[in-house]
């Protein structure tokens, strides 16, 4: 059985002089003192307070000084509550007071308080809380009768709460919002491209198949560059024989001289002629020569043989 | 209340990106060799018809060769022709020249892959003939 946790509550206020004193994981409830914010009552002809969030910067413009701003606004009756605030001066203030981030459990601004104040409350020293024309304000202990000590024990805190921004000092969130956003954006973009060169590398793929099938290729490419490579050895070596063989039946041979023989195997041409002179070889042979032929004479009496690799 | 700081959300987002990235350029490249893969298969295939078409046509050869046979200037001539699994061998103990002329002329224009040959002068009128043709 889990039972649920009270949250200590604490105030929030920059002169307080004693820090709360929780345990480790103890998470607190904050109430903001009013020092701590700008906070204004106005009547916006708007429905939505979405609506009234785009206008809280121009509603605070010449009130505020100079510094970085985190704005809320919630319906009170007929009348918008808006409120401006430094989130950097609060953290420093949590640093001060030792309370971690992760401690914090909701954030309140002391207009959460306002049943409470039928009486003013002393805050420190110096200052009073009340409740004037609606809005929970400080003023001076010099200027109210306030017998009594602000007590948090007790204190029902409303719903209007805020959000710290942990870093929003390091960079604002519409910013985050807006960086992460494109950068997702870009992700998808990126991811969309991948798919797209995934689909177009199975096309490829698929045509490549198609080719395979319409030409009845071998399954390897090893295989069919094997089966190329021995074609294109056979159509050289039928070429160079067709050119070899056309080289010697052009020969002009002299009158006596006769092809005997014409013998190719094993990738060797020979040819024997016969009744050849050393005239007649040397005609032969410059015949030859000029045709780009090479070859190996051999003459045996009067049979010239002319060796030629294929 | 605790955030993620955004520069993590950020940090996050950019090693994805990078991420992605790396793995569109691991795609593109895939796709870029495939594509040349099938443009080296294409070109292959072809040359390998064609040359298929030309050398490796069992039928188309013998078919031929018997057409060439039967020619009347041929046919004379007494040419015997001998088919085994790895060709056929066309031999005639004597043949005029002019059927060898023939024969041979249309042997060597054609694309018959010639293994063998041997023509032997008889006389002076007629020689022997040994052809190999391979498949």
């Amino acid at each position: 059985m889990r039972f649920k946790k009270e949250h200590a509550k604490f105030f929030l206020d920059p002169l307080a002089k004693s820090a709360p004193s929780l345990e480790a994981s103890q998470k607190v409830d904050l109430v903001l003192s009013p020092a701590l914010y700008w906070v204004k009552k106005v009547k916006l002809p708007v429905k939505k307070s979405r609506d009234v969030k785009r206008l809280l910067p121009s509603l605070f413009e010449d009130l505020l000084p100079e510094g970085n701003y985190s704005y809320h606004a919630y319906k009170s009756g007929e009348e918008y509550l808006i409120f401006a605030y430094e989130e950097q001066r609060i953290l420093e203030l949590l640093f001060k007071f030792g309370i971690a981030f992760a401690q914090i459990g909701s954030v309140h601004f002391a207009q959460s308080l306002g049943a409470f104040l039928e009486t003013p409350r002393r805050i420190n020293e110096t200052q009073a809380l009340l409740l004037k024309d609606d809005l929970v304000i400080i003023a001076p202990l010099a200027w109210v009768d306030a017998q009594e000590e602000l007590e948090m024990d007790g204190v029902r805190l409303s719903n209007n709460t805020i959000r710290l921004q942990q870093y929003g000092h390091i960079v604002d969130s519409s910013s985050v919002n807006k960086i992460s956003i494109a950068l997702l954006l870009l992700a998808f973009v990126v991811g969309a491209e991948i798919f797209v060169t995934h689909m177009k590398k199975a096309e490829v793929l698929s045509k490549k198949e198609e080719l395979f099938t319409q030409y009845k290729l071998q399954a390897t490419m090893m295989q069919n560059r094997s089966l190329l490579a021995g074609y294109l050895s056979t159509s050289k070596e039928q070429k160079a024989l067709r050119e070899a063989f056309g080289a010697f039946l052009s020969l002009k041979l002299q009158r006596q001289c006769r092809i005997k023989r014409m013998e190719y195997k094993a990738k060797i041409l020979k040819v024997t002629i016969s009744e050849v002179t050393p005239q007649s070889q040397r005609a032969i042979t410059s015949q030859l020569q000029n045709k780009g032929v090479v070859f190996t004479p051999k003459l045996f009496k009067t049979n010239l043989t002319l060796e030629v690799k294929i | 209340m605790n955030q993620i700081n955004p520069l993590h959300i950020g940090a996050v987002l950019v090693v994805l990106l990078a991420f992605l990235f790396f793995k569109l350029s691991d795609a593109k490249s895939s796709l870029q060799e495939e594509k040349l893969l099938y443009q080296e298969s294409k070109n292959l295939a072809l040359q390998l018809s064609s040359l298929k078409e030309i050398y490796g046509q069992k039928e188309k050869t013998l078919l031929s060769v018997k057409r060439l046979l039967s020619q009347s200037s041929i046919k004379s001539s007494g040419v015997t022709m001998q088919q085994s699994k790895e060709g056929l061998i066309l031999s005639a103990k004597s043949m005029n020249l002019t059927a060898l002329n023939s024969l041979m002329g249309k042997l060597i224009n054609g694309s018959y892959k010639i293994a063998a040959l041997n023509i032997e002068r008889v006389n002076e009128s007629h020689a022997s003939l040994k052809v190999e043709i391979k498949w």
